[in-house]
Order: structure tokens, then sequence, then C-alpha cells
């Protein structure tokens, strides 16, 4: 069995990402994949079970059964008691052997900093790596120089076990750059670049579905509008015209206004808008709903004032995750695209 | 047009009743009281006669052809209604029915899907959500026509009116009664699913009853057509419009009400302007000005007589009228000569011409007389206040006599209560319009004067110059492939050029060492600017410097301004910064558009600086505009003394700002897809000198024009 610990040096990377569109690729060509993440940092409730909300997802997508203690042994919050690095260790060896049974390719999710978090219980990445035998890939976001620094403190620490990197969420214009400075260093060294994937659009932007779900929105008129993309979010508390002059500038937008607003929910409405989010519970006018059904777009009505709206919003995107079965699809897509992922494959030693 | 609708021979009431309560009963019975003389036909199943007319059960039992249908069945049925007119023949129905568009989304679903059915079947609509329609004369058919609700019939007169609600409506026709102000026509088209404003302006341009067309108006739906026919119609007879939701509260009350957005208030100020719309502020002022242009033909020029029975109204009257942009005349020598024959010596033989407050009516009509015979004349506006000699009744009828007279215009302010109302009645009557202030009259006579600078200007010919239109399409598409709307600087003046404008070098640079590089080969000093379509406002985050003077500063500001632009915006993608020929001298204009949610591209122009920012001191122009209107806008703003040249400075390029504006006027109108434009600033050199544009900002819509107008078509229906 290969064991592959997909980490990073920092968190929101795109570990569980990665892990996801490895695991279905590996799937299709036809392998046995278990997947499980040894440290948990976000419990979320599934029936009785505490379970960590990116690996439940990850498993979801992959279609394993494994049960919610196996898939994340060790969960930390601040709310959750500390627990002793022996007892985490044995957990996880526990866990592990019953995840990973009858699998040709064992997935482990990184969570946070692989050289920092865990440390504490005696779960940071690079212990996992050693004590369950994997081979580790890192993800990392880089945007100049300076991000080589942490890439080359892993390797120091890895060693043979770091097979590679993925450059993730390269911006155009980072790129040269990146390929110019960045990349020759750490071949240098002889760190292998699976590749460099730059942002996107769709997976940087949540849908609607998402937005009314986080905000706890009632829908007013939805249809297919439900799964635009957002990339902006415009809070609309000026007059009409600077509204409209603003508007017209901010493309794939969610515009947050009150619901008495009128002349801002039509000029959001005369440019490109994804959805409205009509906070304080008023209720738009029928004209301006049939307008909106018309251009299909959808609003979203809120109990909560503009500012509890915006942190709610704010909460959500700043550790904006996949959560689409649409978006994964369209990851794997972006993945082989960019990423070499034949050289991934042999380099870990999959099976061709 | 729309004969139908105002001559019918024949008109058939769809929900006629018998109770006297229900609308059904008494539009049936204005139709009876208001003279109609036509065949008219009741219908109600459940109903054998009301009224005393014969009640059909349903539309098709009638055996003869109508010519006209209202409709007064509840909303569900109406629908219903309207296909059966078509199956009939009827080409024309009023529907009064509420339920609509106001009443919620399945009233917004029944008028879509009416607007469809009308269209398709042929059946022209006025409504629905209305009160109907009044004809006081229909030359044809000889008979009136009040196919309405209103509680009265109005008096016959020259002015049609069509508003857009039905309460006011009602207020402003019980208030015309009241006034003794006639009406030839009066349409409240409620909805507007079908007939609106531009429809009525078609079918009453060359309507012989109507000599005067009066509007209130909430918004225009499709304002360049608006603009077309009004500036036709406009030529032919007065047209005047209020508008409502002129203010920022104002337009949103208006658009919860309607669904749209309204325009802006400078593009309808604009639109009117250019398309010789005379524009009233208040109900007051719409019947001011309507009464003044129906009573009385318009000034050849802008100098009026003031001709009073007291010196402090007089002295008042003066003030309003140089206020309302009006001259008071210089009498000549002849007419004083004649004044001082037959006043007494106490008397003002200048204008204002006081006859003195012991005038009687023969010596009112005297001096009004002698000031209207004067060449230097143009107007009067004659003012009386009850003295104790006062004869206010006879003094109006010599007033109208002398009125009656002359083709000058003779608009009065017959000052008083009990006393004046036999003589403002008098006035009334003779068609001499008369105002209990003088602020008022003056208003109308000013309004009656700029009327007649709109006829007697030419049209605004429209030229425009050879561009190469391939070069802007290139730019737009390249950018929409990259998903974005915004256009860069490079982008933006790319099609810019095209239209013939002038900006200095620049290049851009991707390090401090091909920045002084080019630097060094422009030229010192330099501009630099931070370059990134994510950053529109560089000079807020301090992304712009001027005279960079040596290679060594070209280089450090190049990295100072990177820092910058991280540091305030760490997302933000930075190509690099550019730089920029610095254009010395010159004074700094701003050009800029925005698409007008009603009327399309409305170009902007002031001068740069505070100017615009602090004072807001701008004029506006809907686009395409000709030269004429290029030169008012710079004519209009208050600072426009500074291009002239103030203080022994040099005049300012003039020419080149009326190209300038000219070449974004056509830029916008061939392509409707770009949504804002800002030159800002364009530095205009002495006359003769040019203009160069420094910096501009272009936005476009996500999709092509042709999407647009697809869209704009889908939204009409």
């Amino acid at each position: 069995m290969i064991v592959v610990y997909v980490g990073s040096t920092e968190p929101y990377s795109g570990k569980t990402l990665t892990c996801t569109v490895l695991g279905i690729r590996w799937q299709r060509q036809g392998q046995q994949v278990g997947y499980m993440r040894p440290l948990g940092v976000m419990p979320t409730r599934i029936g009785e079970e505490l379970v960590d909300e990116d690996a439940a997802f990850v498993a979801r997508q992959l279609g394993l059964e494994t049960a919610g203690r196996d898939l994340c042994p060790v969960l930390l919050s601040p709310d959750l008691c500390h627990i002793d690095p022996a007892t985490a260790r044995k957990r996880l060896e526990k866990s592990f052997a019953a995840a990973s049974a009858g699998k040709e390719v064992m997935l482990l999710n990184g969570t946070g900093s692989l050289l920092t978090r865990g440390t504490a219980v005696g779960l940071d990445g690079v212990s996992v790596v050693k004590m369950l035998d994997a081979k580790a890939v890192l993800v990392t976001r880089c945007t100049s120089f300076l991000d080589g620094d942490s890439i080359i403190a892993a390797q120091r620490q890895l060693g043979d076990r770091l097979t590679g990197v993925i450059l993730n969420r390269v911006t155009d214009s980072a790129r040269q750059h990146v390929e110019e400075h960045v990349i020759p260093c750490l071949r240098d060294r002889g760190i292998t670049i699976f590749g460099l994937l730059p942002e996107d659009t769709v997976l940087h932007s949540v849908t609607v579905r998402e937005v009314a779900e986080a905000t706890g929105a009632e829908v007013m008129c939805g249809g297919d509008g439900m799964d635009g993309l957002v990339e902006n979010f415009v809070v609309g508390a000026m007059g009409v015209e600077g509204a409209l002059r603003y508007f017209r500038r901010t493309t794939r937008k969610c515009v947050i206004t009150g619901g008495d607003r009128s002349d801002i929910q039509l000029a959001a409405l005369e440019t490109p808008t994804e959805c409205l989010i009509l906070t304080g519970g008023m209720r738009p006018s029928h004209t301006v709903l049939a307008r909106a059904q018309e251009r299909n777009v959808p609003v979203l009505l809120v109990p909560q004032d503009t500012l509890s709206t915006v942190s709610v919003i704010d909460e959500m995107t700043g550790k904006l995750r996949v959560r689409e079965p649409s978006k994964v699809e369209h990851a794997l897509q972006h993945f082989e695209r960019h990423v070499d992922l034949d050289l991934l494959d042999r380099t870990l030693g999959l099976k061709q | 047009m729309l004969e139908h609708f105002f001559t019918p021979s024949s008109v058939a009431v769809i929900g006629a009743s018998t109770n006297p309560e229900k609308v059904g009963h008494q539009v049936l019975a204005n139709l009876l009281q208001g003279g109609f003389k036509g065949r008219l036909y009741p219908v109600n199943p459940r109903a054998e006669e009301i009224l005393g007319l014969r009640v059909y059960p349903e539309l098709t039992a009638i055996e003869e052809p109508v010519d006209l249908a209202v409709i007064v069945v509840p909303a569900v049925a109406v629908l219903g209604v309207v296909e059966q007119c078509a199956e009939k023949g009827i080409d024309s129905a009023i529907i009064i029915s509420a339920g609509f568009k106001e009443a919620g989304p399945e009233g917004i679903e029944r008028e879509r899907r009416l607007a469809e059915l009308a269209r398709n079947r042929g059946v022209r609509i006025v409504g629905p959500n209305c009160l109907g329609i009044i004809s006081t004369v229909a030359e044809k058919s000889g008979s009136a026509l009040n196919a309405s609700f209103a509680p009265g019939m109005p008096h016959y007169g020259n002015i049609a009116l069509m508003s857009q609600s039905g309460a006011l409506a009602t207020a402003l026709i019980d208030w015309s009664l009241q006034q003794n102000i006639g009406f030839s026509k009066f349409v409240s088209f409620g909805n507007g699913v079908d007939v609106g404003v531009v429809d009525l302006l078609r079918a009453w341009e060359e309507d012989e009853d109507t000599s005067v067309i009066v509007a209130y108006v909430e918004g225009l739906p499709d304002g360049p057509e608006f603009m077309r026919v009004a500036k036709r119609v406009s030529r032919k007879k007065p047209v005047i419009i209020i508008k409502s939701g002129s203010t920022q509260a104002g337009a949103r009350a208006i658009s919860s009400h309607t669904g749209s957005l309204a325009g802006s208030e400078q593009a309808y100020t604009a639109a009117f302007l250019q398309s010789g719309v005379i524009r009233a502020h208040s109900v007051e002022e719409l019947f001011d000005f309507a009464v003044a242009f129906a009573y009385q033909g318009p000034p050849r020029g802008r100098q009026v007589a003031v001709v009073t029975n007291a010196g402090g109204p007089g002295i008042m009257a003066t003030d309003a009228l140089e206020r309302a942009g009006l001259r008071l005349a210089t009498i000549s020598q002849e007419t004083v000569e004649r004044l001082r024959e037959g006043l007494p010596p106490a008397s003002n033989f200048y204008n204002p011409i006081d006859a003195l407050g012991d005038a009687d009516a023969e010596r009112y009509r005297f001096a009004a007389e002698m000031a209207l015979k004067d060449e230097n004349v143009d107007a009067m506006l004659a003012l009386l206040t009850p003295q104790s000699v006062t004869e206010p009744k006879q003094t109006a009828e010599n007033l109208a006599a002398v009125a009656a007279a002359t083709d000058k215009p003779v608009l009065a302010s017959f000052m008083g209560g009990e006393a004046m109302a036999e003589a403002q009645r008098v006035l009334g009557a003779n068609r001499v319009p008369n105002y209990p202030y003088p602020e008022r009259a003056a208003a109308a006579l000013s309004a009656m004067a700029d009327y007649q600078q709109w006829l007697q200007e030419p049209e605004d010919e429209i030229r425009t110059i050879q561009v190469d239109g391939a070069v802007v399409e290139a730019v737009f598409a390249a950018a929409r492939r990259e998903g974005r709307v915004n256009l860069g600087e490079t982008e933006s003046r790319e099609v810019l050029s095209a239209y013939g404008f002038k900006f200095p070098r620049n290049e851009l640079a991707r390090t401090p060492e091909e920045a002084a590089e080019i630097a060094q080969k422009i030229g010192f000093p330099v501009v630099m600017k931070i370059v990134s379509p994510d950053i529109l406002h560089k000079s807020d985050i301090g992304g712009v410097r001027l005279g960079i003077q040596d290679a060594q500063q070209a280089q450090d500001v190049f990295e100072l301004l990177m820092l910058r632009a991280k540091r305030f915006m760490p997302d933000a993608d930075l190509q690099g910064v550019s730089v920029q020929q610095m254009v010395k001298g010159g004074r700094e204009v701003i050009i800029g558009t925005s698409r007008d949610p009603q009327f399309g591209p409305v170009v902007m122009f002031g001068l740069g600086g505070i100017y615009v920012e602090v004072l807001k001191d701008v004029s506006f122009r809907v686009a395409p505009f000709g030269e004429r209107h290029a030169r008012k806008m710079i004519e209009e703003i208050r600072s426009a003394g500074l291009l002239w040249g103030a203080r022994g400075e040099q005049p300012s390029d003039i020419d080149a700002i009326v190209d300038s504006l000219l070449a974004v006027s056509q830029l916008v109108t061939e392509h409707p897809d770009i949504v804002e434009l800002d030159i800002n600033p364009l530095k205009v050199a002495e006359a003769g000198g040019g203009a160069v544009a420094v910096d501009a900002r272009i936005t476009i819509t996500e999709t092509p024009p042709e999407d647009e107008r697809a869209r704009g078509r889908q939204d009409a229906s």
C-alpha cells in the first residue's frame, strides 16, 4: 500500500481539494483508495458523531464508508479537551489500520502547516509522515520568492519523503516572477514541481446556494440562478447613481442592501449581479421581485442587519472551500490541465 | 392615429353594472351624460337593461361593429375579454380594471400576458389600471366622449392632458372645473401596457383641437424614442411635462412603484432641453404654463413691459422677470411722449409703467395699449391691485380688448381675492391668463420665451468623423475574454485614439530599470502611475507621481508605487508602472459619460479639480448631440469664464473641447456597450493648441451589444 500525505506549509492552501481530486482520479484508474485526516480542527456534528467537516466532505466525494471516528481520530478545537501525545498516537494507529484495510492507496489529509500544527499532541505533519511511513506531496500558495522559504524548510524536515510540490493559486501577475525565480531556486535544491495552478474563478468563488446557506437566508426567488458563482460582495448603501457606477464596474457580485432600497436593488439588477441579499428582514417590493425573476437573479432575505450579514460572509469567504460536487469535477479538470499528474503518479510509485 | 380611442362611432362597456356605486355603472353614465352621440352597448351577462340601454350578455352578441371597448371587469377576466375584442374585430380597448403590475406577482404575470396578447392580436390598449379617456370635442363624429369614471366632465378647451397617475388626474379635472380651464383630450393611461406618452404625442401632433400638450410622467420606457418624437412635436405645439421623482427619495419611490430604475435627474433635464420639452416642476407650474400657452402665443423676444397701478408690485414684478431670465423692455422715447400726454404727471412713464393708484379702467387701458404698441416691447405683464377707485371688472374687460387686438402675449396678475374675483373671471373668459402673483406670471412668460427660442433654433446637426470601429471591438472582445469589464489605461487609450484623441507618450515598465530607461527615452520630467486592472482610483492609494526628474528617481518611484499598491491592495493584480510624458500647462477639463437607464448615454462636462468634485459645476447632454449643444455644454458651466480667459489669461482652445465632446458623443452612441467613460483630465492648451487626454477609463457591459439588445427586447415583452 502506498501512503500519501497531502500537506502544506500554511492553512487554506488547497489540501482538501487536492485530496479529493487525487482520490477521484485514482479511483477512476481502478485503484482502491482510502482516506483519513489524522488531525482535525473543524469539528462538525453528523448525527451523534463529531467529525471533521473537510474529512466528511472528502469521504462523501470518494464514496467511502469509513466510520467517522476513524476518518478523523483526533479532533482539536479550543472547546475540546487536549489529549496527550501517547493516546493521540494510539488512536491514530488504530484508525489508520481500520481506514486503510484493503486499500491500495491511502490518502492522508494534512492540517494547517505540516511544520507546526499538531506538534503539542505529537501529530504534526512531519511526525505523521514518519509514523505512517508516508510520502508527502506539498500544496502551497505561491506569490513571491519568500514563499520558497517554507517549502525548503519542509524539505529539510521531510528529506526524501517529500516527493514534490504543487504551487496553487498563482496570480497572473505573479506567474512570471514565480517561473523565473521561485521554481529554479526550488529545482536547484532537488525539489520536484508537479505543476503551477493559476487562480481559478470557479474554484475561488462561492455559489449563491452556499451564500444562502451560510447566511441562513430565505430564498425569495432562485431557480438555476442559485448555481451562479459569486466572486465579489458589495454593500449597497450609497446613492443610486454612485451605486450604478460602482455596480457596473464590479462583475460576478452579490449585492447586500436593505429591503427598502428598491433603487439600489434595481441598480444591481441592471448590472452584472449574481444575487441580492436583502437585510433586516424587509421584503422587497413585488415589482423588484418580478424584475429579479425576469433576470434570473436570486433574491435572499436575511433577518439580521447588513453589518452582521457582512461578517457572516466574511467568515465564509475567508476560508473559502470547495463544497459543491459540481466544483469538484471542475477542480479535477483544472488539475489535469495544469499539473503533471502522471509524473506525480510515477513519483509516488503508483501502478500505471 | 388612435382614432377609435377619441372618435369612436360605437362603444361597448364590458362589465357595465346596474349598481350606481360600481365603476362599471359610472363609466356608462359618463358616456351617456358626456354627450356621446354614437351607439352604446353595455355588456353584462346578468342584466337586461342599464340606464335605459339594452344590455348584451357578451361582446360577440352585438351584431353591429364596435370601435372601442371599455373594459371594467375584474382583472382575472380581462384577458378573456381582450381575446373576444380581437375576435369581434375591435382594435381599441380601454382597460380600467386594476389588478395588474401594481398588485403583486400574479398581477405582474397577468400584465405580461396582456401585453403579449394585445400585440399578437392587434388590439391597442389604454391602461390597465386607469381612469379612462375623455374627449370634449370630436370633430369627425361631432360628439364628445367621456369613457372614464372621472367625477365630472371637463370643459372644452385646447389643452390635451395625459397622466400616468389616475388619482392625480381626477384631482386635476376637478380643479380645472373650478378654475374654468378647458381640455380637448384627456387620457389616463395607468400602467401603460401599450399606449403611452410617445403614442399620445404622435396622436396629438396633428390634432386640430389641441394646441398645447400637457403630461404628468413618472418614467419613460423608451427614452431615445421619446426624444425623437418630442423633438418633432414640440416644433408644432408646446409640450409641457411634469416629471415626478426628481429627488433621490422621489426616484426611489418611483422605482418601487414601477419596478424600473428611474433615469437620473440630469438625464431628464438634458433630454427635455434637447427635445424642446417645457418642464414644469409642480402641478401649479404645469397649469400656469399650460394656460399661458393655451391662451396666448409665445413672445418674439424677451423684452417685457410691466403696466401697474401700484409701485410695490411693479418692482416685485421687475425682480421676478429678471430672475426668470427676461428683460425689462426699454420704452421708446415716442411711447414715453404719448404716455405723458395721457397719464398724470406723477406717473412713471418708464418701465414699469405706473398709471398710479387712482387709475380708472380707461387710464389703465390707455397705458396698456401704448406699451403694447411700442416696438421694443415683446410681451406685457399687467398688474392690478384693488385700490379705492380701481374698477377691476371694467379694467379686466379693457385689458382683454387690448390683448385681443395685438399678437404680443399679455399676461395678467390681478392681485387680490373678493374684490378681484369678477375681474379674474372676465380675464379667464377672454383668454388672458391671470396669476395671483407676478412671480408666477413671470415664470410662465419665461417658459414661453424659451419655447420661442427653441422654435427659432435650427436642428442641432449631428456630424460624425471617420473611425475604425474594428479597433474598438477588438479591445472590448479581448477584455471580455478575460472576464473583465473595466478597461485598463492602455486599452482605454486605444479606444479613444481611434476616435481622434491624443495622449501623452507613455510606456509600461515592469522593473525599476525599465522605468528609468523609458523615462530617459521620453525625456524628463515624467509622470509615473501604477497599472492594475484592479485599481481604479490610482491617486487614492498614492499610485501616481508627477514631476520625476531623473533616472534614479524613476527607479525609486517604481519601487515606491509597487510597494504602496501591494500594501493598500494586497490582492490587486499589478502589471507594472506606466511612465508618461508630462504635459505642462493648459486647463484641465473632464469629460465623462454614463449610461442612463432610460435615455442611454449621457455625456458630462466640467472643469477639472474642485470645480467638478466640490462645486459640482457640470453640464449634461444625452448623446448623440451636435456642435450647438456641445458649445452650450461649455457655456452652461458657471466656471466657463476660466476657459474664455479670465483676468488676462489666454483663452483655452474651445474648439478642441467641442471636438472632444463630439467624439465622445459619437463613441458612446456607436458603442452602446460602453456604460461608463471618464477622460480625466483632458488638458486643453491655449486657443489653437489642441487638447491631450492624460488619463482615461472605460467600463463596458459583460456581454456584447447584440446580446444587450436581445436582452432589451426580452425586457420589453
